[in-house]
C-alpha cells in the first residue's frame, strides 16, 4: 500500500473517531453538534494527535504507554475550554463530558475491534481482511456512538451530566473517576500485565459502559433531586417571610380599623353639634393618616406582585426583609408588569443580588435609604438602585476591579456584575452620584 | 429665552399654575417664557416642536383617554432631551422615584394649597436656573450619546475618557461622578469626537482638556481627578515628536 493511501486511511480513522467522540460530547453536555464546531474540533484533534504520534515516532517512545492518554487529555482540556468559550457551558461540565465522549468511543471502539478480530474468519485476501477489521468496527463505532447520542438526548441526560458538577467536591469527585475511566486500559495493563486483551475482556468493557452510564444516571438523578429539594426549601422560606410581611400588613390594618371607628365617632359627635371647623381639622389630619401608616407597605407589596419572575420576586422580597432587620427605609417601585428579559434568569438574578446588597451594604448605617426600581417598557427593563451613604465613593475605583470599603477577600461583586453584564449582548449600565444618592442603573433589551 | 409649557386636563389647576408661574418668573425677571397651557398630550407634542429646545414642562401624571404622563415624558424627551420635567399629581403617592430616574423627572408638586404649591414652584424654578447656568452653550459643547430610544447630550467637559473593555465591544465613558457601560467601538468616537480627544492606547481615549500629567517614564496619561489610562509605544512617539516640533 502506498504512503499516501496509508496517511490518508490515518485522516479517515481520526475523522471518524472525532467524530464519533464529538458528537457524544455534544450530548452529554446538552448542545447542538454543528459541523463548523466538527471542523474546529477535528483539526484540534489531527493537530495534537500528530503532534503524539511524531513524538513517539522521533524519540524512540512507542513503548511509553502515557504518550496516547496524555493526547486525549490535552484534547479535552482544549475542547472543553473552547466549548466554555463559546457556548457558556461552565469549564468542568464540559472537560467532563469530553473525558466521558473519550472513554465510551474508545472503549466501544476497542470492543468492536476485537470482537472484530475474534469472528473474522481467515482470509488470504488482504482487502477483505481490511474491511472486516477496521472499517466494519469503524462503521459500527459510529452506529454505537448514534445509538448513545440518541438515548442520551431521549433521557434528558444532559441536565442531570451537569448536576455531577456543582459544587467544588462533588466536581472533583467526579473529574477523578471520569478520568480514571478514561485511563482504565492504562491502569489495568500497568496493574494486570499478563492479561490479554481479547474478545471477553472487550465485553467486560462493554458491560463496564452500560453500567457506568446506569451508576452516573442515578447518581445524576438522586442529586437533581436533591437540589430540586433544596431550592423548593428556599422558596418556601421566602414564601414564609412574604406570609409574615402579610400578617403584619394585616396587624396594623387591625390597629388602623380600631383607630379609625375612634376617630369616626368622635368626628360624629362633632357632625351632630355642627361644628364645621373640627371636620375640617379632622379631614385635614385623617387625609394623610392612611398613607402615612400603611402607604409604604401596601405600595411594596402591589410592587412585588407587579413581578412575574418567581425568581426575582423572592429575592427582592428576601432582600427587602433583610433592608427592614437593618432598619433601612426602602421605596420599591414597580409600575409595570415585570415579565422577563433578554438575559438567563440566573444571570439576572445574581446581577440584582449584587446591586442590592451593595446598595444595602453601602446605605448609611445610620439613616440608611434606599429605592428600587424596575420599569418594563416596550424595549427594555430598566433597572435603577439608590442608596445613600456615609461617605462619597469614588466612582474612578469603582470600576476597577477589587474596589471594596471592606478590606481584601471583598469587591469581587462588582467585577462579576461587570463580567454578567458584558456577557449579555446590548445591556447598558450606568453609574452616577445625583442628589446625595450612588445610583446604579441597569437597562436590559426585552 | 426658555419656553415653559404646562399641561393639565383640569382648568382649574392649569390656570392656578399659569398665574403662579407668570408671577414667579416676572418677580425674579428669570430668563423664561412663553409661557404656554394645554389640556392635552397631543397638542404639546404638536407645541413643543415649533418652539426651542431645552424647555420646562409641568405635566400632570395622567391624561385619561390620551396617555400616561410617563409616556408623554418619554416622547417629551426624544425631541428634548435636556429639558426639565416637573410633574403635578393630585395626592403624594406617585410612583416619583422611577420618574426620577428613569426619566430624570426634576421634581413634584402637589396640588393643593396655593401657598405651598408658590413655594414648590419657585424651588424648581430656582433649580432649573441653577442648571442652565451650569450648563456649557452651543452644540459643540456636547457629545450626543443613543442608547435604546434615549438620546442623551453629555457636555465635553464633564467626560473624562472612554475605555474599550474586551473583545466584546464594550466601551465605559468615564466621566465627573457617573460610569456609563455601553455597546460601541472606540473608533466610532474617535471619529466623532475629532481632534478633542487623544486615542493613548489601543483601548482608551482620553479628553484633551482633561489630562494632567503625562508619564513618559511609565506610559501612563493622568488626568485631573487622578484617574490614570495607559500610553501606548505609538501615542507617546506622536506625543514626544509634537511637543519637539512646538519647542521649534
Amino acid at each position: 500500500m502506498s504512503f499516501g493511501f496509508r496517511l490518508s486511511v490515518i485522516f479517515v480513522m481520526f475523522a471518524v473517531h472525532a467524530f464519533a467522540v464529538f458528537w457524544t460530547t455534544m450530548a452529554l453536555v446538552g448542545e447542538k453538534p454543528r459541523w463548523r464546531w466538527y471542523a474546529v474540533y477535528y483539526a484540534e484533534y489531527c493537530a495534537v494527535m500528530w503532534g503524539v504520534l511524531l513524538f513517539m515516532v522521533f524519540f524512540d517512545a512507542e513503548e511509553e504507554i502515557w504518550c496516547e492518554p496524555l493526547g486525549f487529555f490535552v484534547v479535552a482540556l482544549i475542547f472543553s475550554a473552547m466549548l466554555r468559550a463559546r457556548l457558556r457551558v461552565p469549564l468542568a461540565n464540559a472537560f467532563g463530558a469530553a473525558v466521558l465522549g473519550h472513554f465510551l468511543i474508545y472503549t466501544i471502539f476497542d470492543f468492536l475491534t476485537e470482537a472484530a478480530m475474534y469472528y473474522s474468519p481467515a482470509f488470504d485476501g488482504k482487502y477483505l481482511l481490511v474491511a472486516t477489521s477496521i472499517v466494519l468496527p469503524y462503521c459500527l463505532t459510529l452506529v454505537f456512538s448514534g445509538g448513545i447520542v440518541f438515548v442520551l438526548n431521549k433521557s434528558d441526560f444532559s441536565q442531570y451530566f451537569s448536576h455531577l458538577f456543582q459544587g467544588h467536591v462533588r466536581t472533583a469527585v467526579s473529574l477523578a473517576v471520569l478520568l480514571l475511566l478514561m485511563n482504565l486500559k492504562l491502569l489495568l495493563d500497568q496493574f494486570f500485565p499478563g492479561a490479554t486483551t481479547d474478545f471477553s475482556y472487550g465485553l467486560f468493557c462493554f458491560v463496564l459502559i452500560v453500567c457506568a452510564l446506569f451508576c452516573i444516571q442515578f447518581g445524576a438523578m438522586y442529586a437533581a433531586s436533591r437540589d430540586k429539594v433544596k431550592a423548593q426549601e428556599e422558596t418556601i422560606a421566602q414564601q414564609q417571610a412574604h406570609m409574615a410581611l402579610l400578617e403584619e400588613l394585616q396587624g396594623e390594618i387591625r390597629a388602623f380599623r380600631h383607630d379609625f371607628t375612634n376617630l369616626l365617632s368622635g368626628m360624629a359627635l362633632s357632625a351632630q353639634e355642627g361644628d364645621v371647623e373640627a371636620i375640617q381639622e379632622f379631614m385635614r389630619r385623617t387625609s394623610g393618616y392612611f398613607d402615612e401608616k400603611l402607604g409604604s407597605e401596601i405600595r411594596q407589596m402591589e410592587g412585588l406582585s407587579n413581578i412575574l419572575i418567581y425568581p426575582v420576586r423572592s429575592l427582592i422580597s428576601t432582600k427587602l426583609n433583610l433592608m427592614r432587620q437593618r432598619h433601612i427605609q426602602v421605596a420599591l417601585e414597580i409600575m409595570n408588569p415585570v415579565t422577563g428579559v433578554r438575559m438567563p434568569t440566573e444571570d439576572l438574578l445574581r446581577c440584582q443580588g449584587i446591586l442590592l446588597d451593595n446598595a444595602i451594604e453601602a446605605a448609611s448605617k445610620e439613616a440608611g435609604k434606599i429605592r428600587v426600581v424596575l420599569l418594563q417598557e416596550t424595549g427594555e427593563l430598566y433597572i435603577a438602585v439608590a442608596n445613600n451613604y456615609d461617605e462619597q465613593p469614588d466612582l474612578g475605583k469603582l470600576t476597577k476591579s477589587g474596589y471594596t470599603t471592606k478590606g481584601t477577600g471583598h469587591g469581587t461583586g462588582l467585577s462579576s456584575y461587570r463580567r454578567l453584564v458584558s456577557r449579555c449582548p446590548n445591556c447598558m449600565t450606568r453609574t452616577y452620584i445625583k442628589d446625595d444618592y450612588l445610583v446604579q442603573e441597569l437597562r436590559i433589551p426585552v | 429665552m426658555v419656553p415653559v409649557y404646562i399641561c393639565d386636563d383640569e382648568p382649574a389647576v392649569s390656570a392656578l399654575l399659569e398665574k403662579l408661574i407668570g408671577d414667579q418668573i416676572m418677580i425674579a425677571e428669570r430668563d423664561m417664557g412663553p409661557l404656554r397651557v394645554v389640556d392635552n398630550p397631543v397638542s404639546l407634542l404638536e407645541l413643543q416642536r415649533e418652539a426651542e429646545v431645552p424647555a420646562v414642562y409641568f405635566l400632570d401624571i395622567d391624561f385619561p383617554g390620551y396617555m400616561s404622563g410617563l409616556e408623554l415624558a418619554v416622547q417629551l424627551r426624544q425631541y428634548d432631551p435636556r429639558g426639565f420635567i416637573v410633574f403635578i399629581t393630585a395626592h403624594g403617592d406617585l410612583m416619583f422615584e422611577t420618574f426620577r430616574y428613569r426619566l430624570e423627572a426634576l421634581d413634584y408638586i402637589v396640588k393643593g394649597e396655593p401657598s405651598v404649591m408658590a413655594g414648590r414652584v419657585n424651588a424648581c424654578l430656582e433649580s432649573i436656573c441653577e442648571r442652565l447656568l451650569r450648563e456649557p452653550a452651543g452644540k459643540n459643547a456636547y457629545c450626543t450619546l443613543k442608547v435604546f430610544d434615549t438620546v442623551r447630550y453629555i457636555p465635553l467637559q464633564k467626560m473624562l475618557y472612554f475605555e474599550a473593555l474586551g473583545s466584546r465591544h464594550t466601551l465605559v465613558l468615564h466621566m465627573d461622578d457617573e460610569v456609563l457601560e455601553f455597546n460601541s467601538s472606540l473608533n466610532h468616537f474617535e471619529e466623532k469626537l475629532g481632534a478633542a480627544f487623544w486615542r493613548c492606547h489601543r483601548s482608551f481615549l482620553v479628553n484633551r482638556t482633561r489630562v494632567a500629567n503625562v508619564w513618559l517614564k511609565e506610559n501612563m496619561v493622568e488626568l485631573d481627578n487622578g484617574e490614570t489610562c495607559l500610553m501606548s509605544r505609538k501615542a507617546k512617539a506622536e506625543y514626544v515628536s509634537a511637543l519637539r516640533n512646538q519647542e521649534l
